[in-house]
């Protein structure tokens, strides 16, 4: 023992987070290999054969599409006229009106020509009141609905949706998504084709359409964001979406499907109550019961994850929005995790136990915390004289070249993919973004992500905050 | 020297390890390097993507006119005949020396096979032979890349090579699922017999996706005949079962009623409620019981299957079962659905039951006076066209329980149906129901407290009704003011059982009353009603009578005034100059058929004055008589008729009722009581729901309003 305790506990920190991150390289390692996998096989099997032959088969089963609406009156005509525009037979478009303090409900009614029709609602349902439900007088907007209801948040107006609906599949989206034209087809595809399993979920890509040209809600032409802010989390999406979440999709462990784009069995959706209101991570919540539920069942299930580009949609372009979300997210993600501490390491839940939420704990919910610790330890350790330099530089040069070249393969992949970015330069861009993202953004996710769990900590009453939209006709 | 031994031996985790630090150094190098590899691979991958996709583009623009003016070219019209035919066929197979146009004229052949048709479309899947192509897409069957093998199947499925239906098809049960899907589809696509082969030897699981591409396969086959399909129903693999029943479905073959049923015992639900949706389908009435039988374990979408297919095969006697269901099931969906279908077996069956407001139990408020609100709304008094009808409220014997027959009655016809309809406001077929059920409720109600113990029912009893009529007391003159125009006194028109105040024989007098629908004459029910209206002149007297607002202007002749141009054309119609004639003591020269007129057009009138020779009495032959002024000449011959048909019969059978049988005659206290079975069998709309609607027009009678509110 030649050094003090106080040395030996100073190596030991140096050690867990030499594991840590060692840990973390070889997950992330992983990852890009399954999702590689997983991508390969995928583009290969959907190279074949037209999708759209489909579309108006007498098979083809009922989706609702339910797009809550709070204080949307900018953007929600043309909202909702795109998403009339898909191309599929059987589904509607329910837009519910969540208390909006503006004239969203006037406007729809307006540009859509809605009358107030009679519906029955299950008394027992828990949700805020619904106030009405509209349907246009026209008939080629018959696949719309609206629901007028009392405000209660996102979840309460997908639930009532979710509950209103009578289809077979409910997608639940952000009202200022766009969706391709094809979109349901391939989530028609994603549910109906596993005969051995039944598909609880579909999740999909959420890609960033800030400064994208969109006319008469067409993507007409994919352009890279001018805002630096959303070019990060264009990378950002790049690598949790085609990297990240493919890989948990290829091993049937995937625990979060976007609230911007998510499909469920509405069956199941119903069975196990809808959305958590009482939770800002309903998206992931949701997943995690519905797949407790066919666990506890025994029932043999998945939830299928489409890499394809189907729905767009706006990122914030404003830092302080860009806070207020990732604070949101992070708060999600603990009140998540609390509420299903039993799957921690519990054999019972199969890979879900000991490999999905494990992971989530560590490096979705815990990683941003130690990360922020050890800045703080660093600036300490620093001022006190007892900094291991050589240990920190040599570690932070690993981490830093590994999420560089993380990023690196997720432009590569997205290149391969779907190259969408055709000018050069914006691949220049988007790699400098990499670049330069762990001392820039990555800063304030993480800082955002402490002060959510510090508001969670001390109680602080803190909602969703809002969003500014910009509006796809003006972008 | 003493020597100390220690007395512990050093713990390997007290002594902390030593850090790798090269290590990271090392790993660091080595990602940064990986990362450099990535940034040069994104750029030579595009480049490469990029003038690939360039040369195939080129490529393109170059066959497809050439492929285009060889598939249009007719060497028999063109000069140079069949020389210039050959000639591009030679410039067309030199360019397939190479393997990248081979593939890109594959592409090409492939692009426009679906944007030509006919005979183009014929040349074309013979070009691709002719050319050798589909030799490519052979030697791709032989691959080990399954991405291979369902391509080259793709390809010779898409130009229809139909000799490759015996290569192709022995992949049905390929291990591998994307080729064994594609050869599946190729199967189905190339021979109509492809589907009963791949049914007979399909053994993997077919996938709900599979099923709807090769359903989607079958319906654009031109001129395909379908097989049996009830011949896979036995099949040892469930999906090709559960495909099976789709396509019976899909083809309405009805021949297999007794497979469908043994069907709905199967362990699988998706192939319970494929046998449920053929039995709706084909309408299988035997299915009744079963379908019952496998109800409480049948999921919620197969219960919504099971009770649709009941309500087209369900027969009364399934009522009971569903009524259990609409009372007991924890699924509100299934419970709605349920009382639908009772609602389809038998009208009514199921009536709304939640959310109904205890009209019956609210009071009026102490302060409100039925005078004074409208009063708030419209300074104005009340127009007499305005004025309200009232119900006939008929009490039963032991006045507990409700009677059987309806217990309101609908107002005298006064108008003809134009004049009706004018002023009608819409209602949808629910609200009509709704408030039908919620009237018959307030009656039932009403009823069980009045009866013999009238004079203790509560002041609430009668709250629905629209506008109750006072004789007002001289301290309320303000009051009297506004509304004595506008009231019609009940009693006025039941002259019998009481003494009638000089007010009430003044209004007699002036007052026509024999054309009023149905009189209110149940005083003690009222006069506590009536006490929180404004005092009245006569506290004894205090039935209700109101009069339908278009029927009021029927008293303007009594009242000395005049009415709208439109009011004066109405008078002028034989049923109102019927009406206006009768008087108190000939209120049974009324006619229910006169109502019946006023809602009827014309080819209904002539029925109902075929029937009323056959039920009609002395009041009939009235009310016939005055249809001989109808404008219609149809009609006065029509009546014509009936009267000789009438009269002869009155004359052969005068004991035979008629309308004028005792048992018709009005209730005690009533002026008279139109004969309700038969307006209950009134094709159009029950008594009680054109009351309401009554009610509803003038804004008396809304669900959250009960309280006698109006305008």
């Amino acid at each position: 023992m030649s050094n003090g305790l106080f040395d030996i506990f100073l190596e030991y920190i140096n050690i867990v987070f030499l594991v840590f991150t060692t840990v973390l390289f070889t997950l992330f390692m992983a990852m890009g290999y399954l999702s590689t996998r997983n991508s390969l096989h995928y583009r290969k099997k959907n190279s074949i054969g037209d999708i759209s032959r489909v579309m108006a088969s007498p098979l083809a089963p009922s989706i609702t599409i339910i797009a809550p609406a709070y204080n949307e009156g900018l953007t929600i005509v043309e909202n909702i006229r795109s998403l009339l525009s898909l191309h599929y037979v059987n589904y509607e478009v329910m837009v519910v009106n969540d208390g909006s303090k503006d004239d969203t409900l006037q406007k729809m009614i307006d540009a859509y020509d809605l009358e107030r029709i009679e519906s029955e609602i299950d008394p027992e349902w828990r949700s805020k009141p619904v106030r009405g439900i509209y349907k246009s007088r026209q008939r080629s907007f018959s696949k719309l609905t609206v629901v007028d209801k009392a405000n209660g948040g996102k979840s309460d107006a997908l639930n009532a949706g979710i509950q209103l609906s009578k289809s077979k599949y409910v997608g639940c989206i952000d009202v200022d998504c766009l969706l391709l034209p094809d979109a349901l087809l391939h989530v028609v595809k994603a549910f109906y084709q596993r005969s051995s399993k039944r598909v609880i979920a579909v999740g999909g890509v959420i890609r960033i359409a800030n400064s994208c040209k969109i006319d008469g809600g067409v993507l007409e032409e994919i352009r890279l964001p001018k805002s630096w802010l959303a070019r990060f989390q264009l990378l950002e999406y790049t690598r949790s979406f085609l990297l990240g979440r493919m890989a948990w999709g290829q091993i049937d462990s995937l625990l979060i499907i976007s609230g911007a784009f998510g499909f469920f069995d509405r069956e199941i959706a119903l069975k196990i109550g809808g959305y958590d209101t009482g939770t800002v991570g309903e998206d992931m919540e949701i997943v995690f019961r519905m797949r407790r539920h066919m666990h506890e069942q025994n029932i043999p299930y998945t939830v299928e994850y489409l890499p394809d580009p189907l729905c767009w949609t706006e990122v914030p372009e404003d830092l302080k929005i860009l806070v207020n979300q990732r604070d949101r997210w992070s708060r999600g993600n603990l009140e998540t995790l609390f509420r299903h501490k039993d799957m921690f390491f519990n054999p019972k839940f199969g890979r879900l136990g000991m490999l999905s939420y494990p992971y989530w704990f560590f490096y979705e919910w815990l990683a941003p915390l130690l990360e922020f610790v050890g800045y703080f330890c660093i600036l300490i350790f620093g001022f006190l004289g007892i900094l291991n330099w050589e240990f920190f530089l040599a570690i932070t040069v690993a981490v830093y070249a590994f999420a560089t070249m993380f990023s690196f393969y997720a432009v590569l992949w997205d290149v391969w993919s779907y190259n969408q970015y055709t000018r050069t330069r914006d691949i220049l861009t988007l790699l400098f973004c990499a670049l330069i993202e762990p001392f820039t953004f990555h800063m304030v996710v993480v800082w955002s992500a402490v002060r959510g769990n510090l508001k969670k900590l001390f109680k602080v009453q803190s909602g969703w905050g809002s969003q500014v939209r910009k509006g796809f006709a003006k972008a | 020297m003493i020597h100390f031994q220690a007395t512990y031996r050093p713990i390997a985790l007290i002594e902390a390890p030593e850090i790798p630090t090269e290590l990271l150094w090392g790993f660091g190098i080595l990602f940064a390097g990986i990362g450099l590899v990535y940034f040069l691979i994104i750029f030579v991958m595009r480049n490469r993507l990029s003038r690939k996709n360039a040369d195939v583009r080129a490529r393109k623009s170059e066959l497809a006119p050439m492929i285009s003016n060889f598939l249009f070219y007719n060497p028999d019209l063109e000069p140079e005949g069949r020389a210039e035919y050959i000639r591009m066929k030679i410039d067309i197979r030199e360019l397939l020396k190479t393997d990248f146009n081979r593939r890109v004229l594959s592409e090409v052949l492939m692009d426009l096979r679906s944007d030509v048709s006919g005979s183009a479309r014929e040349t074309l899947l013979a070009l691709y032979q002719n050319l050798g192509l589909d030799a490519d897409a052979y030697v791709k069957l032989k691959s080990w890349r399954w991405e291979k093998v369902s391509q080259g199947i793709h390809e010779l499925t898409e130009m229809q090579v139909d000799t490759s239906y015996t290569f192709i098809r022995k992949f049905i049960n390929d291990k591998r699922s994307v080729i064994r899907k594609q050869a599946q589809l190729a199967t189905v696509t190339l021979r109509a017999e492809g589907i009963s082969y791949f049914m007979d030897t399909a053994r993997y699981r077919i996938s709900e996706w599979q099923q709807l591409k090769l359903i989607e396969i079958l319906r654009q086959r031109e001129d395909f005949d379908p097989p049996r399909f009830r011949a896979w129903l036995t099949s040892e693999n469930r999906d090709v079962v559960l495909f099976a029943l789709r396509l019976i479905r899909h083809y309405r073959q009805n021949d297999a009623a007794q497979a469908l049923l043994t069907l709905l015992k199967h362990r699988n639900a998706d192939i319970r409620l494929a046998a449920v949706e053929c039995l709706r389908e084909f309408r299988v009435v035997e299915a009744r019981e079963p379908l019952q039988t496998m109800f409480r374990k049948s999921g919620e979408e197969l219960k919504l299957v099971i009770l649709d297919t009941l309500s087209l095969i369900g027969l009364p006697d399934d009522l009971p079962f569903l009524k259990r269901i609409a009372e007991k099931d924890l699924n509100f969906i299934v419970r709605s659905k349920a009382k639908a279908v009772m609602n389809t077996l038998e009208p009514d069956s199921a009536l709304p039951d939640t959310d109904l407001e205890d009209a019956v139990g609210e009071a009026i408020p102490e302060e409100m006076t039925i005078a004074d609100e409208p009063a708030a709304e419209t300074p104005a008094p009340m127009p007499l066209a305005l004025l309200p009808v009232t119900f006939e409220i008929i009490a039963n014997g032991s006045g507990q329980e409700p009677l059987d027959h309806p217990s309101a009655a609908e107002p005298v016809p006064l108008f003809p149906p134009d004049a009706d309809q004018a002023v009608s406001i819409p209602m949808d077929e629910w609200d009509e129901a709704l408030f039908d059920f919620c009237l018959r409720q307030e009656l039932d109600d009403i009823l069980s407290q009045a009866g013999v113990g009238a004079s203790t029912s509560s002041k609430e009893e009668a709250d629905f009704l629209p506008f109750v009529v006072e004789f007002q007391t001289q301290d309320t003159e303000a009051q009297e003011d506004a509304t004595e125009e506008n009231e019609v006194p009940a009693t006025a028109c039941n002259p019998e059982n009481r003494t009638e105040p000089q007010e009430e024989k003044d209004a007699l007098e002036a007052i026509d009353c024999s054309f009023l629908p149905f009189v209110v004459d149940n005083p003690p029910a009222m006069s506590e009603r009536t006490e929180k209206a404004p005092k009245p002149l006569h506290t004894e007297s205090s039935a209700a009578v109101a009069v339908e607002a278009e029927d009021a202007g029927l008293l303007e002749p009594a009242f000395g005034l005049q009415g709208t141009p439109e009011i004066r054309k109405a008078q002028a119609t034989p049923y109102f100059q019927s009406t206006l004639d009768a008087t108190p003591g000939k209120l049974d020269t009324f006619s229910i058929f006169a109502e019946f007129f006023r809602e009827y057009d014309t080819e209904s009138k002539r029925i109902l004055l075929k029937e009323i020779p056959a039920v009609g009495g002395v009041k009939e032959l009235r009310f016939l008589h005055s249809l001989l002024q109808d404008p219609d000449l149809s009609i006065r011959e029509a009546a014509s008729k009936a009267i000789g048909q009438l009269t002869a019969r009155l004359k052969k059978d005068p004991e035979k009722p008629g309308l004028d049988h005792p048992a018709s005659r009005p209730l005690p206290g009533v002026g008279f009581v139109p004969d309700l079975d038969t307006m209950s069998e009134a094709p159009e709309k029950s008594v009680a729901s054109r009351a309401i609607r009554l009610l509803n027009r003038w804004g008396f009678w809304t669900p959250k309003n009960t309280a006698g509110n109006h305008e």
